[in-house]
């Protein structure tokens, strides 16, 4: 009944860096297009990869994917190829005919950011005036149309304070809410990061949403870096967290055909290229992912040395670790440190 | 991590003592939720044969489940 090891279920797609907005938390810095984007035929013949790899999932994402012409026949090619497709988006592009076409392609969810509860701080971390009116408009038109939406926020030193009125904004509207902390990589300042009280008293506060409203008034959830193993606080999460899935079940392809474990990672953890090598080649490489796949408690960095779920853990989300802390497998930002310390 | 410590802490997004409590982990949910998944498991053969990933998307699939933990 259980899985073979390292079976790809989950691709994500960057794809393209091109962003009409400069939000201040941008992990990948996005604005202009990288050089030598890939074209929708090469796009298609990674979603053939995938499809061929048994791939369940795909997610696209930028800089903006709706700033490429072709998204809509990249997702179609996806959803033709018997893989389920989600969108994040900041929503700003997203008007009447897109959302013709987002009806036809039927994502299984289609995310747009909220980084604030009023024009002001959205505006201000997204660097575009208006953009927070937009989301709002956009947001109650997915609804309208059938599409299940998501809102996504990204939380600094600026919206931390706003997170019980964005809350009362989404309440039962029957739309999920995924929270994340944005860490210090590509644009984002340190000084804005959340301290680790912050970042607890956040997490104390998606538990607290969960427990007091059901699962129709407001489906939350914190993502990968609200973890781990609390003796405290009922799981943030969807699952207990059971380690980065960068090469284990997931795959992430920059919009250049760079291959990392997962998108959200650094640069220096590109480990091939789809115009080089197949997505099986890199993939079954067996040092793909070396940090997750070849782990031994040895990898463990930082607070994490030496922790007992060490080994199921693997020091937290990678991303998490690095940009807090320049070292892989030692994200400080971690339910059980803070509580034992 | 005292409870008077979380109730501290909070109250940064004032949040309160009662709220705080029901943050709190029950070892009777996660005792049901063992039980729900496990039997779930077995009858659908499917939970982690899913994408484990953490995202908003993944929370329509697994929604009822995660409210027990």
């Amino acid at each position: 009944m259980f899985s073979k090891k390292y079976d790809l279920r989950y691709g994500l797609y960057e794809l393209t860096l091109r962003c009409n907005m400069r939000c201040i938390h941008c992990g990948s810095s996005a604005g202009d297009e990288r050089i030598k984007e890939l074209t929708t035929d090469e796009w298609n013949n990674v979603s053939k990869q995938l499809a061929d790899m048994n791939c369940k999932e795909i997610t696209l994402l930028g800089g903006e994917p709706f700033l490429r012409k072709d998204w809509d026949i990249i997702a179609k090619y996806i959803k033709d190829s018997g893989i389920k497709v989600t969108i994040m988006s900041n929503g700003y592009l997203i008007n009447e005919k897109v959302i013709e076409k987002l009806r036809k392609i039927e994502p299984k969810v289609v995310s747009v950011s909220i980084d604030g509860s009023n024009p002001e701080t959205h505006d201000k971390i997204r660097q575009l005036k208006g953009s927070f009116n937009r989301s709002v408009d956009v947001i109650s038109n997915l609804k309208k149309a059938g599409i299940k939406t998501s809102v996504v926020t990204s939380i600094n030193k600026l919206n931390f304070n706003e997170l019980p009125e964005i809350r009362s904004m989404l309440l039962n509207k029957g739309i999920l809410w995924q929270l994340q902390i944005a860490i210090p990589l590509g644009r984002f300042q340190k000084d804005l990061l959340l301290t680790k009280e912050e970042y607890y008293a956040a997490a104390i506060f998606i538990a607290a949403s969960r427990s007091k409203y059901s699962a129709k008034e407001l489906p939350i959830i914190g993502t990968h870096c609200f973890g781990y193993y609390s003796k405290k606080l009922r799981n943030p999460m969807v699952f207990p967290w059971n380690g980065c899935q960068a090469g284990i079940s997931t795959i992430g392809i920059q919009s250049n055909g760079d291959v990392k474990g997962c998108l959200s990672l650094p640069p220096e953890f590109i480990e091939g290229n789809i115009r080089k090598t197949s997505i099986s080649e890199i993939w079954q490489r067996p040092d793909f992912c070396d940090y997750n796949r070849n782990f031994d408690m040895s990898y463990l960095n930082n607070e994490c040395k030496g922790c007992k779920y060490g080994k199921k853990c693997r020091g937290g989300c990678i991303g998490v670790s690095v940009g807090i802390t320049g070292k892989p497998n030692g994200d400080t930002y971690c339910f059980k440190l803070i509580e034992e310390n | 991590m005292k409870k008077e410590e979380m109730y501290k802490i909070g109250k940064k997004l004032k949040i309160s003592e009662t709220d705080v409590k029901a943050a709190m982990m029950k070892k009777r949910n996660l005792i049901v939720a063992g039980i729900i998944i496990s039997a779930a498991a077995l009858m659908l053969n499917k939970i982690w044969f899913e994408p484990l990933h953490y995202t908003a998307a993944s929370i329509s699939d697994f929604n009822f489940f995660t409210r027990f933990f």
